[in-house]
């Protein structure tokens, strides 16, 4: 990724499974694409940890009516994740004729790990870390979840809360390289002339020299110390170097992305 | 017996003197005040319309033209002020039940008031009502709801997932639900693992599971009850809301309707549905689908409107405060133009309806007042009759389409809320329709008890003629023409005898009034007059006459050419000219037929050839029969009557009916009797009883005229005439060339009361005294005939004894 440059991203890459809410991630994924005229990709995980549980000895399932129900055979769950995928085929179709995108779609059946190791270092992920809501509630972590562990390589751009709107950036800086990508990134997403927010941790360079950033040229920018940032100012996208997620001062941060509060950009 | 006299010239025709109209032309005299004679139609009006009791409705039966529809609605008219002012009549929705649109009562002039109030309330609420929902208030309370609710789901399912991550134990989401699964450092235990632990733990994580797995049900069967309390909240603050805004605006309705409960109950379920569906009036707020069933809209409304028609007022009636009761003519009365109709329009490709779409029928428009239905039209539908019975039996409409009467359609339709009614219903119609309806419907005499029978004539003299010119005066204004002299109304006055056909009588046929007015000021337009005069009336009868008398002048040739034979001088035994009318439209003619009779020996019968090749009417063959009665009770009362005879209108190729033929057949039958001829230069008309006495007919002047006219074309002779019934001689306004042809002495009418003074006319003969003994006198006419009948009855008795000698023999 050169920062600066018109298309930061070749591909934006929707994951989609049979569990996580398809329509918001591709939403999100089909914008991005339209804004930088790149690929759309309707990456479909077939989990296959679900058709394991299915023999899984002592595994309970709960209905939606919430009455007690026999473990789903891997028959049914097969079944199950056939139609979802074929929805999602779809939905794909539909987002990119909306956006008037290109756009493809692929099926990887395993882990989660191995769809990502497929993936290129220039594809945006576009996730939702969290599951469809059970019972109109209860949301779980959801299969593409583990695509913000340690293990990812491309950046990964986490769907959830409040829908962005296309501008208003907030960016986390360290002193970490991956703090020149984010801002570089903040850079490209925010839009001309759009405001964008700097939250500087420990060791990041002065809040002075930032907001003279070439990547943000053009922009009105405010900086603020991490310590003053809390979830109630979460608003357009926060961009987020994965750096600082490890970091002891980032863990109320990572914490806060454990259900995004809108969406959120890591950069590796 | 004394010669019979023709009746003078100035009996045929009775004339209207101008100056006893007291005017020199129309434009002085007012306009008849109400309706000329028919006091006892008018009696019975009165009294249908005053009488206020179920079942009181009315007939009204003339002859059609005469006026009955003019004079009902005239008499209604002057009524209908006299009664309380109709109440105003509207449809509502049903909230309960939007299939049964509600009826409301309003007193005059406060249904449309009502309407245009509701129209501007529901436009208020459209502007208030969102701006209330968008206000910082509303959203604030709303989120705050919306929060309580999301947190304690929230704080249920973080419950349980905490639980799970203390016991490791993992909630993984699946296409199908939820499944809880134990885990091994983060991971989900695979099924190798669990088996690889000792027994006991193996049972133990079953029972961690299991209830985790009940603690979770637990929580997803209260989600439902939860929401349901979340929406409950919502609609709760929702009402509040929206009372505030609608409150005021249905608190100044139920002041201004106060006095009307119905109404008020209606405001309080207007409140209700607005309160409960206030949605409806947020611009995308969320609402169902347009057109669910009941509220079903037509195409061209947009949605935003149809969600709103549900509060409209359909106005079926409206009266003004202080205006007379209605008085409604139907003039098409189909079943849906008397109860109203329920129109359906199409909506995303079905038919659907709502109570605005119910329209009013003729008896809603005339409840509280007067409805008129002309009755030959009203039978004329097959299902108005049985509608309008039905109504009028239950005291109320109630608008049902015809294929729910008969169940013909599946369509989801209305039931509206039958209407009380209160009409007084006058069908207008012929007598023919009164005495059917009243001989086959056992309904009609407990529906219609008032009979409003109308004369066709009222009786004349100075004072109607005076008022007749007053009614000529009056139409003559109304039609827009010019002003009639006083010697051109007296015309039309004589006219008007003329079509009653009774010198003493004026005949109330309004139609052909107009029409005879309307003709005749033509003719005084093409003359160039500037008031139309006698002899611009006279022109437009006779040009009335000559458009249709084709076929009388036809006939008339072929009588002057000889085709048809009628003898108009001379005698001819056994043959006389009778005289019959036929009609051309409204003008009646008159013309002669030749009748002639044989007489052979026989068993008393008379036969009627008219009858027995099926050319003769019922009355005709009865006037024949009653020949035979008369020749019995006159001539073989000690003897049979052994003659046989056989009576014919010659050269007549229709039917004949009616028996004013009858006395001609029995002139004819006695001269082939007493073989004396009768004079062929008289006619004959009038019908004879069995006692010998001559009746009265009709069309007489007619039937004058038609002799008249063939022997005027041949020559009048000063022998000729015509023998009528003596009562028929009030009957006779004659034409004027008639009446001059007897002033001159060259035609002749004579008022005949009995047969024998018509013999005497006809033969020159005396007719004859019958003694004590039953003889007549020696030479007489009679006398020929009594001689000839007993010569008959000797000769059928020398028959009958040699023929039975003759069977004895061939014995």
């Amino acid at each position: 990724m050169t920062a600066g440059s018109e298309r930061p991203f070749r591909r934006i890459v929707a994951a989609l499974d049979a569990t996580s809410d398809s329509g918001s991630v591709l939403d999100t994924a089909a914008m991005l694409a339209a804004r930088w005229r790149v690929e759309l990709l309707g990456l479909y995980l077939e989990d296959m940890e679900l058709l394991q549980l299915c023999a899984h000895p002592v595994a309970r399932q709960v209905g939606f009516a919430g009455g007690p129900e026999p473990q789903a055979s891997a028959a049914q769950m097969q079944a199950a994740l056939r139609v979802m995928e074929r929805r999602a085929a779809r939905l794909v179709q539909d987002a990119a004729t909306h956006r008037n995108v290109a756009s493809s779609f692929q099926v990887l059946r395993g882990r989660v790990a191995s769809a990502v190791a497929a993936l290129e270092i220039s594809d945006l992920l576009v996730v939702q870390p969290v599951s469809r809501p059970f019972a109109g509630y209860l949301r779980v972590r959801s299969a593409w979840s583990e695509s913000t562990g340690p293990m990812r390589r491309q950046p990964v751009l986490l769907v959830g809360g409040r829908p962005w709107g296309g501008s208003g950036v907030t960016v986390f800086v360290d002193a970490s390289i991956a703090a020149e990508r984010a801002l570089a990134v903040a850079g490209e997403i925010a839009g001309p002339g759009a405001p964008i927010l700097l939250v500087r941790a420990e060791g990041a360079p002065a809040a002075e020299a930032l907001t003279r950033h070439p990547a943000l040229a053009g922009h009105a920018v405010h900086a603020i110390a991490l310590g003053a940032w809390d979830e109630s100012r979460a608003g357009g996208m926060l961009v987020v170097p994965t750096t600082l997620l490890d970091a002891p001062e980032g863990a109320r941060l990572a914490r806060t992305l454990e259900r995004p509060p809108c969406p959120v950009m890591l950069v590796g | 017996m004394a010669k019979l006299q023709p009746l003078p010239a100035e009996e045929l025709y009775r004339t209207c003197d101008p100056d006893s109209l007291g005017c020199k032309h129309s434009g002085e005299l007012e306009d008849l005040d109400g309706v000329l004679g028919q006091e006892r139609a008018i009696r019975a009006l009165r009294f249908g319309v005053d009488i206020r009791r179920k079942g009181y409705n009315l007939f009204a039966f003339g002859t059609a033209g005469i006026g009955r529809h003019t004079m009902v609605r005239v008499l209604l008219e002057q009524s209908a002020g006299s009664r309380e002012t109709a109440s105003d009549w509207c449809y509502v929705n049903n909230f309960a039940d939007p299939q049964k649109p509600r009826a409301l009562r309003l007193p005059p002039g406060r249904a449309t008031p009502l309407s245009e109030a509701m129209q501007t309330m529901v436009r208020e609420l459209r502007a208030t009502l969102p701006a209330i929902f968008e206000g910082d208030d509303y959203r604030a309370r709303r989120e705050v709801i919306e929060e309580q609710f999301k947190q304690r789901n929230e704080q249920a399912f973080g419950e349980v997932e905490r639980s799970a991550r203390q016991q490791e134990l993992a909630l993984l989401r699946t296409p199908l639900g939820l499944t809880i699964v134990p885990t091994r450092e983060g991971q989900v235990m695979s099924s190798e693992e669990f088996h690889k632990l000792p027994e006991e733990e193996q049972e133990a994580l079953k029972h961690k599971l299991e209830r985790l797995q009940r603690q979770l049900e637990a929580i997803v069967r209260k989600v439902p009850d939860w929401d349901r309390e979340r929406r409950e909240e919502v609609r709760k603050l929702n009402r509040e809301m929206t009372k505030f805004a609608v409150g005021h605006l249905i608190d100044e309705l139920r002041e201004q309707y106060a006095d009307l409960p119905d109404v008020l109950e209606y405001f309080a379920d207007v409140e209700q549905d607005i309160l409960e569906n206030a949605n409806d009036f947020l611009v995308g707020g969320e609402r169902p689908p347009a057109g669910p069933p009941g509220r079903a809209m037509p195409d061209g409304v947009s949605d935003e409107m149809q969600y709103f028609r549900r509060y409209q007022v359909n106005v079926m009636v409206r009266n003004q405060a202080g205006s007379p009761a209605p008085v409604v003519y139907e003039d098409h009365p189909t079943h849906q133009n008397l109860i109203g109709r329920i129109e359906h329009m199409a909506h995303m490709g079905a038919l659907v309806t709502d109570f605005n779409l119910v329209k009013p029928g003729a008896l809603h428009k005339a409840n509280g007042g007067y409805l008129v239905l002309d009755a030959g039209r009203l039978l004329m539908d097959g299902f108005a009759w049985a509608t309008l019975k039905r109504a009028l039996d239950a005291g109320e409409v109630r608008i049902e389409s015809l294929e729910r009467v008969l169940s013909l359609g599946a369509t989801v339709s209305l039931e509206p809320q039958p209407i009380p009614l209160d009409v007084k219903v006058v069908l207008v119609g012929e007598p023919l329709l009164y005495l059917l309806l009243d001989a086959y419907d056992p309904d009609f005499r407990k529906l219609f008890k008032v009979a409003v029978d109308f004369d066709d004539r009222v009786p004349r003299d100075d004072d109607t003629a005076k008022l007749y010119a007053r009614l000529i005066a009056a139409a003559v204004r109304r039609e827009g023409l010019r002003p009639f002299g006083a010697s051109a109304m007296a015309r039309v006055i004589e006219n008007a005898s003329r079509i009653a056909g009774d010198s003493g009588k004026l005949s109330t046929h309004m139609r052909r009034l107009i029409d005879l007015l309307a003709e005749s000021d033509h003719v005084a337009a093409q003359a160039g007059a500037a008031m139309v005069e006698e002899v611009h009336v006279s022109e437009a009868i006779a040009l009335r006459v000559g458009r249709v008398d084709r076929m009388q002048r036809r006939i008339q040739e072929e009588i002057v050419r000889g085709a048809i034979r009628i003898e108009t001088e001379g005698g001819v035994v056994g043959q006389v000219n009778g005289l019959s009318v036929y009609s051309q439209g409204e003008v009646m003619f008159g013309q002669p037929s030749r009748i002639t009779a044989r007489v052979r020996l026989g068993r008393g019968e008379v036969l009627d050839i008219e009858r027995e090749v099926k050319l003769g009417g019922p009355l005709h063959s009865k006037g024949v029969l009653i020949l035979s009665g008369f020749l019995g009770g006159r001539y073989a009362r000690k003897q049979p009557l052994s003659l046989g005879a056989s009576i014919v209108f010659e050269q007549s190729y229709g039917g004949v009916d009616g028996d004013s033929a009858s006395s001609a057949e029995l002139y004819a039958l006695l001269s082939a009797l007493a073989d004396v001829p009768l004079r062929q230069s008289l006619a004959v008309t009038g019908s004879v009883d069995q006692l010998g006495r001559v009746q009265a007919i009709g069309g007489v002047n007619e039937k004058i005229e038609g002799f008249f006219d063939i022997c005027k074309a041949r020559g009048l002779t000063g022998e000729q005439g015509v023998l009528i019934p003596e009562p028929n001689a009030r009957n006779l306004m004659l034409r004027e060339d008639v009446v001059q042809a007897v002033r001159d002495g060259r035609f002749a009418i004579f008022p005949v009361a009995t047969i024998d003074q018509g013999l005497e006319l006809l033969t020159g003969l005396e007719a004859g005294e019958v003694d004590a003994s039953g003889e007549w006198s020696s030479g007489s006419l009679n006398h020929r005939v009594a001689e000839r009948v007993a010569e008959l009855a000797r000769a059928a008795a020398t028959f009958a004894r040699t023929d039975g000698e003759r069977h004895d023999r061939r014995e």
